[in-house]
């Protein structure tokens, strides 16, 4: 079977608090999925950052969603589209979507999927520390705006 | 007054912060004390990052360790994954696991050495290797490496990619997988996880011998440097196996001398105690392991990629084995006690890695056979492996119930903590005395700690903004200049 055309992908610690936002949105989509038969074919992948491996998984996919926990800004929850861009955030401790982005075009001279950036705002990244409350409601929202993505992907396709 | 005894509160003394470092796994800080003609009078590499796990532990259940540990580290959650379930390995009494379960932890374990490895030197290093310490920093990044030599960047990708997919066909993921149980693991490999990770590997072997080719080429063109920059000469020490082959799984602890001499052989890990011992110092989180034979002053040691070379006798594949007396042989010596030397080091270990996992995708073993074994519990559990970057230590102690009542791990990067230090001075001391700062100058200082491939933290991404900060304070601890490497990569200088 061919890859399937979107890709989520959920980075963070799960054992560090609130950073384990990225792969909490993975799980709560996963477990929608099967209410949500218009999604298109997804792929679903965590992991604690991401590295340059990764633009192997972001080649030849249509659509591409990376979902992060981010420290407290201005908006608790926030879509945005992510274009490949060099960065010096060439660590594999803190690559950005972006750097990534590039790192997959450099590498593979391919065209580039659709990409978006969901980022949640934490609270707490304490190690051993479960979801803070504010977490969980934020997760609410950002599983809303997720599935309005994947739906509306599948309706212009 | 000693060296230690100065401060930026000395008269005539100022003080020099580069915070974070960048391009090392996690955040450090390096000061430099530097007096009125600019001498470097005291070179620190501090961890301002404290991770706190020991007590994190204490209370859990011991059968939860080797999923716990994994969330330790999000750089190397297999290394500890796989030390953890050997400190459990004891705990329950199994000394000797089946076949099949210590061949599969090999498998995963081989497959971390490959991708940590690819990771550091393609991505990581090669930039400063490829165009110079002195390169602009617009140049000096992987972006830079992908545009002018995109094959080698590609391979870096692909290898890294290879063993990630060996652990998850172990772990039944990349990340996040459980392979270890208590006294064995939980999964043999299928015969399409087999077949397809050997379909790929002649091409990773052929990568392999190719990084190793390009590592002793960027170490060759200017070897006298690369001898001379960070040089230090330390004991070395690591696991080796009963015949003295280079065993990153499992053996005894040997410590050897920079004469290449032996201080103690084939000890027991489980009593590791008996010759590392640590002192703490109050102005690092990251303890200082030294040599109980040799004491707390001149104990210090290396361990990781260039130290192995030097303890083991020999390397158990046929390939890894000839690049391993090439490099001993190279410089009359000198680069098998170069800092530099651990790129070179860390590219025949994972030649190592790719001719082991070739060999154990052979083995039957993988595909059926007993998955654990049972004993008598004990209290206390150690487990040692050499991981990526060094020999790394988990020790438990258990109560009746089976919660953990205490937790000792000594990392990798712990003990080549006063290493990095040494490297730091030298640096410090050739490069920047008498010499106005420049980011090219501080980078020499990144270098030097960056061959050790230090992993400071827990994988906490969404703190990990990495700019470049340099402070200038004088005696009394006033801002007098600071430099500001940005997101974006340049560097500015800012008002105090």
């Amino acid at each position: 079977m061919s890859i399937a055309p979107v890709l989520i992908v959920g980075y963070g610690n799960p054992g560090r608090g609130d950073d384990a936002l990225g792969p909490e949105l993975v799980a709560r989509l996963e477990a929608l999925r099967a209410l949500r038969p218009a999604w298109p074919r997804i792929e679903f992948l965590t992991d604690f950052q991401l590295a340059p491996e990764h633009a192997v998984d972001v080649r030849g996919r249509a659509l591409v969603l990376f979902v992060d926990a981010c420290h407290a800004g201005w908006r608790p929850v926030t879509l945005r589209r992510a274009r490949a861009r060099r960065d010096t955030t060439f660590t594999s401790h803190a690559m950005s979507p972006e750097a990534l982005l590039d790192a997959c075009r450099e590498a593979f001279g391919e065209p580039l999927p659709e990409a978006y950036v969901l980022e949640i705002a934490g609270t707490c990244f304490d190690a051993g520390a479960a979801l803070s409350s504010v977490a969980r409601d934020r997760l609410d929202v950002a599983v809303g705006l997720a599935d309005d993505l994947l739906s509306g992907y599948r309706a212009a396709a | 007054m000693t060296d230690s005894a100065l401060t930026a509160a000395t008269p005539g003394l100022r003080r020099v912060a580069i915070e974070p470092v960048t391009r090392v796994e996690g955040h450090g800080k390096v000061t430099l004390l530097i007096d009125a003609e600019n001498r470097v009078r005291q070179a620190r590499f501090h961890i301002v990052e404290f991770r706190g796990f020991e007590k994190f532990v204490q209370g859990r259940p011991y059968w939860e360790v080797p999923v716990l540990v994994q969330r330790l580290c999000g750089i190397c959650p297999v290394s500890h994954h796989l030390a953890g379930g050997k400190a459990v390995d004891m705990l329950v009494g199994v000394t000797v696991l089946p076949p099949t379960a210590e061949k599969m932890r090999r498998l995963m374990h081989y497959g971390q050495i490959l991708q940590s490895h690819a990771l550091h030197f393609f991505h990581l290093a090669s930039p400063d290797l490829l165009f110079g310490f002195d390169a602009d920093v617009s140049e000096r990044n992987v972006f830079a490496v992908a545009a002018r030599f995109p094959e080698i960047a590609k391979k870096g990708i692909l290898l890294r990619r290879y063993g990630q997919e060996v652990i998850r066909a172990c772990a039944g993921k990349r990340v996040h997988g459980t392979l270890v149980v208590p006294g064995g693991v939980n999964k043999h490999l299928t015969p399409a996880e087999r077949d397809g990770l050997r379909a790929d590997g002649p091409q990773i072997l052929a990568w392999c011998r190719e990084a190793v080719a390009l590592a002793r080429e960027l170490y060759a063109r200017d070897a006298e440097h690369n001898a001379d920059f960070a040089a230090m000469r330390s004991p070395f020490l690591s696991l080796v196996r009963d015949d003295g082959a280079l065993d990153l799984y499992h053996g005894g602890l040997r410590a050897r001398l920079a004469d290449g001499s032996t201080l103690f052989d084939h000890q027991d890990y489980g009593a590791y105690w008996e010759h590392i011992h640590e002192r703490v110092e109050r102005w690092s989180y990251m303890k200082f392991p030294f040599l109980r034979e040799l004491g707390a002053e001149r104990g210090w040691y290396r361990v990781g990629p260039l130290a192995r070379m030097s303890t083991c006798d020999f390397i158990p594949t046929p390939l890894a084995e000839d690049e391993r007396r090439a490099f001993l042989a190279f410089g009359d010596g000198a680069a098998r006690h170069a800092t530099l030397g651990y790129h070179w080091a860390r590219m025949i270990e994972m030649l190592h890695a790719a001719e082991t996992i070739a060999a154990l995708l052979d083995d039957p073993d993988l595909l059926g056979g007993d998955l654990a074994a049972t004993g008598q519990r004990t209290d206390r559990g150690v487990g040692v492996i050499e991981a990526p970057r060094g020999t790394l230590i988990h020790h438990y102690r258990v109560n009746d119930d089976g919660l953990i009542v205490r937790a000792n791990l000594i990392v990798s990067t712990t003990h080549n903590n006063q290493a990095m230090n040494e490297a730091v001075r030298a640096v410090a001391a050739r490069d920047l005395d008498g010499r106005e700062l420049t980011e090219g100058l501080l980078n020499h200082i990144e270098v030097a700690i960056r061959a050790y491939d230090p992993c400071l933290s827990c994988a906490t991404h969404a703190l990990g903004r990495m700019p470049l900060e340099v402070e200038l304070l004088d005696g009394a601890g006033v801002t007098v200049d600071r430099l500001v490497r940005d997101a974006d990569g340049r560097v500015q200088r800012e008002a105090p």
